[in-house]
């Protein structure tokens, strides 16, 4: 028998933490980002941005900017007048006519250096006429609310979103199942709420950075600082008339992304100004505060719902109205609000939905997707509810939960039955709550006069992605046999590239070090891929990488029955040979067998075997504009959170002791890197429930746009946390797996509301929960 | 005295090598590392002080790259991650997980190389010294976990 | 405000001159000589404000005069009766000295690890934020201000040296501060409260200062700038009343407005302030 090839079979790959492929590079400050690719030649932007939230432009001149020495041109929003956005042409690259948020780009600056240009966009002169600014939600949806978007019927949308012309609401989604008016009559109890939290950032540590140049040919290439490198090349080919396949775009890994670096960020606007200055490379790099408030960020929310429960907890009506505050242009948050309606009611069965998911525009920085893409707001608002109605029914709020959870055979809000793929969610708050010592009670006064309180949550969410999502795979050989898997998915930190080696080198019963992952995605050598998002990667590119290796496998053994002089049927590959199966010392090292076979007479067979392998989204469907009937989503991941606090009543202030995680993921591919992805989710919405939010002045003006005064966690503030997982496995998944990078970001929230809540003896439904928010509740309630 | 005006050429010595560089006296330090001596794996997060990602050694000393001219570390001795040598922090963090996207993973290094160098600690760091140090650096995906089990790995002697 | 609402560069892109004197003259005379040429020259010596405060405009300089390689300003030595600290000196030099635990502890909180080796004493105090926590400590125990200029060095009393802002006088730069020895064992409470996390501006920074029967106290963070609030010393001192009540009496005799902005309201920042003064006056009648 031939060593190793049984072992290397039997050998569990894919359930075990193998190290990340890129930690080497990354430890050593080896991995190149997008700006670290600068090219010969290259000229720098700079950008004169919007002091006003809501302005007419009534001029702007640009001759003091073009007597700076270096400066190569100087565009204004008249020089590209064409809207882009992804699923709603709403916007221009440069404003055009008026500007609609504080820091929205006006003017742009070409020149030799970036201090040539820096200084070059001061001295470009903006005459404005302000105007009032929307600053919020209801006040944008109120009747007679002045317009942001007079032309809204001429911008192009996709018809999955329905804007209403006329009015600030960029998209509308409608969940309509059963008869609420019937339900509220059968509920017991009744509870209604109001939940809200601000706009925030996705705070990637890489600023977003963006490198074009256009060849003689008229052949662009873009280097970006992008999850989509494939929506980059749509979304530019159309709007400004460029072959499809003369556009170029490379990904090289990306310094985080969580939703941020999706669809189009300044790859548009270097295009175009490289189109300006005659194809020479162009760099638009965004500042730290650029980043924060000129480019998009996640949405804030306003959410109004009302649930009515029988008195053994059992839901019978929902209704709810979510209002995103998309900011000035919807980019992805039509989108983004769009998911959030057909998730309602999140994981929980409810017989009558009557729901309304809005997309509203304010004069505030524009939203665009985020790691957990339209679930944080609307599990906010559900598991915010469900804490009022637990408190109702004096009802412990974890079996509150547990006797709503949504189970195989149950229909969603948009009344897709739940089939036998669905996870166990009462598994996972069960687990949470005895990872809390939920039994040993969950409010405990301490001799110091701290108080600990607990709180608990549940989530889902299934990949928002169109119907016809895609992911390839091919598989190469070197003359080693090691493997070359080329995908389109990009490395933003989230380590597919590993796990994706884990599934090929698990199929093929090879070693991890054997396959080698191509890391930066270049839009003309990878195979399509829709894009790096939706926790949908690993899953699909999981499954097309099998079938590439299954492809592979069937050409070694068809070139290899030649000279081993049996039928293809009779082999097998493993552990690095081809061999017949009831005889494996009769086979052949796939080192002879992958590129060539060579007999001894020198004859050659073969050729370089190359797999490939496929995978579309499968048995999806849009959702019915009036009810949202439909099943958009591939598979639900679902799971449950809890934390638990130490609040001082005195001032506000607490810590998070502990922070509390199950989820049912199918199968757990690597578990080292998915404890990761979900620790830093839970991270990241511990952020944004106690510090994060971006502040205004009255007229709109963002107050906190650097990270000095925009608080991300930092050392030392996280809590412990504790991650547990459940596999029920998915039947279509790769190896059973389900997606895991955003749900971890879903339940802290709420869990953490309810727990200070709880604490201080009155409801907080409004992020964030600083200090003094807390403070102010403790000192307005009456604490029991 | 000595006094720059223009574009000035000087020397900087970094990661043990004297480097000619022309910079103007307004260039930070960060900016000539990357621009200048071409060393690419310090990285730009918020050129404010506030993220940690361009973290080097000035005469051992841990300081972030941004916040200081690379006129005034004339004569030091500046180090930066391509030139960090504690291969047992760099394999910590490799095998407890201290990054994801490894963008702000040099600076962190960086920082720790600089505690974990400065003080010999046979029994470990406390938390709290683990803290005042590392909380000068922000990361975005790890939630701190595999940092703080990386560290504290390293500090233990791997 | 300007450069608060408008765009914030991603370079420091306007050039300046680099001076690096090696005595109080050079530095002076350099100064005298960026002047004459139109060039609004700074002192620099961490350099951490004048770094990001130039990239983000709001501060403009063309020349630079950095004063880290004056033996003087990097002086931390007793001279008789004083502790003598240079201006240059960094935050952590002065922490970790250790010659003097309350600003030890005071300094201890501005900015970061990392930045602290770097940004400077003078520095912290010389600046534009509204902070300038490390100022609190002498203007709790009166030391005196060294400056030096064009007409050589005096050396000030704090209340005229600090009133709100560093009163340097056209040319001069803060060389060194002085603090009597007998103040640095003097019992003292340093508490701090921030928004959130640790590493922000302080919403309420409070140092109270026992001498004698005396209490002194400073603050930062509640008002806009930071003070000794004299006015209230002599309530605080009262130890015919308790500890609760003089704090309680000290607020309501708060003399200046309180600050609200982003990071809190005035009601919050009046509460802490009130927290903090009545853990404060109980902490040091246990001393």
């Amino acid at each position: 028998m031939p060593p190793g090839s049984v072992k290397v079979r039997e050998q569990k790959i894919v359930g075990t933490s193998v190290p990340r492929a890129d930690g080497r590079d990354k430890v050593c400050g080896r991995v190149r980002y997008a700006d670290d690719l600068w090219q010969p030649g290259m000229l720098f932007a700079a950008l004169a941005t919007s002091p006003h939230a809501h302005a007419r432009i009534i001029s702007i001149d640009t001759t003091g900017a073009r007597t700076v020495r270096g400066v190569r041109g100087v565009f204004t929003g008249a020089d590209f007048p064409g809207r882009i956005g992804i699923y709603l042409g709403d916007k221009t690259p440069l404003a055009v006519g008026k500007v609609r948020y504080f820091g929205e780009p006006v003017a742009a600056v070409v020149a030799d250096s970036e201090a040539a240009a820096v200084e070059a966009a001061g001295r470009i002169a903006v005459s404005y006429q302000p105007l009032p600014a929307l600053l919020s939600v209801l006040e944008a949806i109120a009747e007679d609310s002045p317009l942001l978007h007079e032309n809204m019927d001429d911008y192009f949308h996709i018809p999955e979103i329905h804007p209403e012309p006329g009015s600030n609401i960029a998209n509308r989604t409608k969940v309509r199942k059963g008869n609420v008016e019937l339900g509220f009559r059968e509920a017991a109890s009744v509870i209604e709420g109001e939940f809200s939290f601000p706009p925030g950032d996705h705070g990637a540590m890489e600023p977003r950075v963006s490198i074009a140049e256009i060849g003689a040919d008229g052949r662009v290439v873009i280097r970006s600082s992008t999850q989509a490198p494939f929506v980059v090349r749509e979304l530019l080919s159309g709007p400004f008339g460029i072959p499809i396949g003369k556009i170029k775009v490379i990904a090289p890994r990306v310094g985080g992304g969580f939703g941020g670096k999706d669809g189009l960020q300044l790859e548009a606007l270097a295009y175009l100004l490289s189109r300006g200055v005659g194809g020479r490379p162009v760099r638009v790099a965004n500042s730290r505060e650029q980043d924060l408030v000129s480019s998009p960020g996640r949405a804030g929310l306003f959410a109004r719902v009302k649930l009515g429960a029988r008195s053994d907890g059992k839901l019978t009506a929902a209704k709810m109205l979510l209002l995103y505050d998309s900011g000035a242009y919807a980019d992805y948050a039509v989108h983004v609000s769009r998911a959030g309606g057909f998730s309602l009611p999140g994981p929980y069965f409810v017989p009558n939905i009557e729901a309304d998911s809005l997309c509203v525009y304010t004069n505030r920085p524009f939203a665009t997707a985020f790691r957990g893409f339209g679930h944080i707001e609307m599990t906010y608002a559900v598991e915010r509810a469900l804490d009022h109605l637990a408190q109702k029914l004096e009802m412990d709020p974890r079996q509150l939960r547990i006797v709503n959870a949504i189970r195989a055979g149950d229909t969603t809000g948009g009344n897709a039955v739940m089939d036998r793929n669905t996870g166990n969610l009462p598994a996972c708050i069960d687990t949470v709550g005895r990872r809390l010592d939920w039994q040993d009670g969950t409010r405990i006064v301490l001799p110091n006069g701290r108080i600990r309180a607990k709180g608990i949550s549940a989530f889902w969410k299934a990949p928002s992605m169109p119907t016809f999502t895609d992911a390839g795979a091919i598989i190469t050989f070197n003359e080693d046999a090691s493997v070359n898997l080329s995908t389109g998915i990009v490395e933003i930190g989230q380590g597919t590239h590993t796990g994706l080696a884990q599934i090929v080198a698990q199929r093929l019963a090879v070693d991890p070090s054997m396959v080698h992952v191509v890391n930066d995605i270049a839009t003309d050598q990878a195979p399509h891929d829709w894009q790096t998002a939706a926790s949908r990667s690993l899953f699909m590119a999981g499954r097309a990488a099998i079938a590439a290796v299954d492809d592979a496998v069937a050409q070694i053994k068809q070139i290899a029955s030649g000279p081993l002089r049996c039928s293809e049927e009779d082999l097998e590959v493993s552990g690095g040979r081809v061999f017949q199966r009831d005889d494996p010392d009769h086979g052949l090292p796939l080192s002879q067998v992958v590129v060539h076979y060579v007999y001894p007479n020198g004859n050659a067979i073969g050729g370089p075997v190359i797999g490939r392998g496929k995978y579309a989204a499968r048995g999806l469907t849009g959702i019915d504009k009036e009810t949202g009937a439909g099943r958009p989503g591939l598979e639900w991941t679902m799971g449950s959170q809890g934390v638990e606090v130490e609040v001082d009543p005195r001032d506000g202030s607490y810590r998070i002791l502990k922070a509390v995680c199950c989820m049912d993921v199918g199968k757990v591919i690597n578990p080292a890197l998915a404890r990761g992805q979900i620790v830093g989710g839970m991270a990241m919405s511990i952020g944004y429930a106690t510090s994060e939010e971006f502040r205004f002045d009255e007229r709109g003006r963002v107050l906190n746009g650097s990270l000095r005064d925009y608080k991300l966690m930092r050392y030392g503030d996280h809590p412990e946390y504790v991650v547990d997982f459940v596999e029920t496995p998915q039947g279509d998944g790769p190896y059973g797996a389900r997606g895991l990078g955003e749900q971890g970001i879903l339940g802290i929230p709420g869990a953490l509301s309810a727990a200070l809540s709880l604490a201080v003896g009155s409801q907080i439904d409004t992020l964030p929960l600083t200090p003094e928010a807390v403070w102010r509740a403790a000192s307005g309630g009456s604490l029991r | 005295m000595r006094t720059y005006e223009g574009n000035v050429t000087m020397v900087l010595q970094v990661n043990g090598e004297e480097r000619e560089v022309v910079v103007r006296p307004a260039d930070t330090l960060l900016r000539v590392i990357r621009e200048k001596i071409g060393l690419r794996g310090t990285k730009i997060g918020c050129e404010n002080g506030d993220c940690g990602a361009c973290t080097v050694h000035i005469n051992g000393v841990a300081a972030k790259s941004c916040m200081v001219l690379a006129v005034e570390v004339e004569g030091d001795e500046i180090t930066t991650i391509e030139g960090m040598t504690n291969e047992v922090l760099k394999e910590a963090f490799i095998a407890e997980g201290g990054f994801q996207c490894g963008y702000c993973t040099s600076g962190f290094l960086m920082n720790a190389a600089a505690l974990l160098s400065a003080e010999p600690k046979p029994d470990g760091i406390t938390d709290d010294e683990l803290r005042v140090r590392l909380e000068s650096n922000l990361c975005r995906c790890t939630g701190y976990e595999g940092i703080e089990r990386a560290v504290k790995r390293a500090a233990r002697g791997g | 405000m300007e450069s608060r609402f408008g765009r914030k560069p991603e370079v420091i892109h306007f050039d300046v001159v680099y001076y690096r004197p090696e005595s109080v003259a050079e530095a002076v005379a350099a100064f005298e000589e960026a002047r004459e040429r139109g060039l609004d020259p700074l002192y620099l010596a961490g350099g951490t404000e004048i770094t990001t405060f130039s990239r983000q405009g709001k501060i403009r300089p063309g020349a630079l005069i950095d004063l880290k390689k004056i033996p003087e300003c990097n002086l931390l030595d007793t001279r008789g009766e004083e502790l003598v600290l240079g201006a240059a000196l960094p935050l952590n030099r002065v922490i970790e000295a250790g010659v003097f635990p309350l600003l030890s502890q005071t300094a201890a909180c501005i900015a970061d690890y990392t930045t602290r080796n770097r940004l400077s004493l003078g520095g912290n105090i010389a600046g534009r934020l509204p902070y300038r926590e490390a100022v609190l400590p002498f203007l709790a125990c009166d030391a005196r201000f060294v400056f030096a200029g064009p007409n050589g060095t005096r050396t000030v009393d704090c209340e005229e040296a600090f009133a709100e802002h560093l009163r340097a006088q056209a040319g001069e730069f803060l060389l060194q501060i002085l603090v009597e020895n007998r103040y640095l064992t003097s019992p003292f409470f340093h508490r701090r409260r921030e928004r959130g996390g640790r590493i922000d501006y302080p919403l309420v920074t409070l140092v109270l200062l026992r001498t004698g029967r005396e209490i002194r106290c400073a603050v930062s963070g509640l008002c806009s700038a930071p003070r000794r609030i004299g006015e209230i010393e002599a309530l605080l001192s009262d130890r015919t009343r308790p500890a609760g009540e003089r704090a309680a009496a000290a607020i309501d005799a708060f003399p200046v407005a309180i600050r609200s902005d982003f990071r809190a309201s005035a009601d919050y920042r009046r509460h802490l302030f009130g927290l903090a003064l009545d853990e404060g006056l109980h902490a040091l009648e246990e001393w």
